[in-house]
């Protein structure tokens, strides 16, 4: 880069867009060995880099966590630049008290997308559950939880519906549809859903 | 080089949780003039070759712009390029 800009004489952006670091090094022909390394580095420091990313969320300088934690603010710099393997439990139960977020720790190979859905479906499941239980024992608890139910079932039926959107259309069934629908001469009346007698 | 290159990472790994470039602090990160921020290799184990790579970042834009990379001999001139191509990119924005 420098001696490109020394021989032009001025400074002048090259016009290459890179989205993450891994494009860049393959954008860039970085050496295998460099981009392994980078990986390495950055599997070694996942959750270092994850509090880091927690207190510039939360607003709080490392001066501010250090004074709560009751170090030195070079103490937190070296923290959140060093590897997952110099933590301590300690260390991120206080992260998650100064930022004021739950951290959940996880580790081995990660859940794949339908396994993390059944994972989370049946979290909501039992949390719902706690609230119902919990709406029976208490009368003036019932109506904001009858309220939230009536908010999650709304929400969880937008999300279904969102992401079904962004599935590809079915063509041939749509076809097939249409076909019948153009043969068939009577009109369908649908019975009411709903309705005894 | 591998360890700039992940702290470049951490760097605009906290740029998207900060609300401006200015807020996001780091050991590796440091405050030049023009709000240019060289990364160095620090964090990532001793008898490293000093290397800084001077970025600059665009927060309308959320870009950031990676513009020299050197070490200590160069860092004088590097700061100087850097500040060069910052205040030509201030000048095609107005």
């Amino acid at each position: 880069m420098n001696a490109e800009f020394r021989k032009k004489g001025r400074a002048r952006p090259t016009g290459k867009r890179y989205s993450s670091v891994q494009e860049l090094m393959r954008g860039e022909n970085i050496a295998s060995e460099v981009q392994s390394r980078v990986a390495e580095l950055e599997k070694e420091g996942a959750v270092t880099e994850f509090l880091a990313n927690l207190r510039v969320a939360a607003g709080l300088t490392q001066a501010q966590v250090a004074e709560k934690f009751g170090v030195s603010q070079s103490a937190i710099s070296k923290l959140e630049a060093g590897r997952d393997e110099d933590l301590t439990l300690g260390d991120v139960r206080q992260y998650a008290e100064v930022t004021g977020r739950g951290i959940v720790l996880s580790f081995g190979k990660p859940l794949t997308h339908v396994k993390a859905v059944k994972f989370h479906a049946s979290e909501i499941k039992q949390h719902l559950t706690a609230l119902a239980k919990l709406a029976q024992k208490d009368v003036e608890l019932e109506s904001s939880i009858r309220g939230f139910f009536g908010e999650a079932f709304f929400n969880l039926l937008t999300i279904l519906a969102e992401c079904s959107q962004q599935m590809p259309l079915p063509q041939e069934v749509q076809m097939k549809a249409e076909l019948i629908d153009t043969l068939s001469a009577k009109p369908k009346v649908s019975p009411p859903v709903g309705v005894v007698g | 080089m591998s360890a700039v290159l992940r702290n470049l990472e951490r760097y605009l790994s906290q740029l998207k949780n900060a609300p401006n470039s200015q807020v996001v602090a780091a050991g590796f990160l440091h405050k030049e003039p023009m709000g240019i921020r060289a990364i160095d290799q620090k964090g990532r184990g001793r008898n490293l070759q000093e290397t800084r790579l001077c970025t600059y970042a665009d927060d309308a834009k959320q870009v950031v712009y990676l513009i020299t990379m050197g070490n200590k001999d160069t860092q004088a001139d590097d700061i100087a390029l850097s500040k060069e191509f910052v205040n030509e990119l201030r000048q095609t924005e107005e």
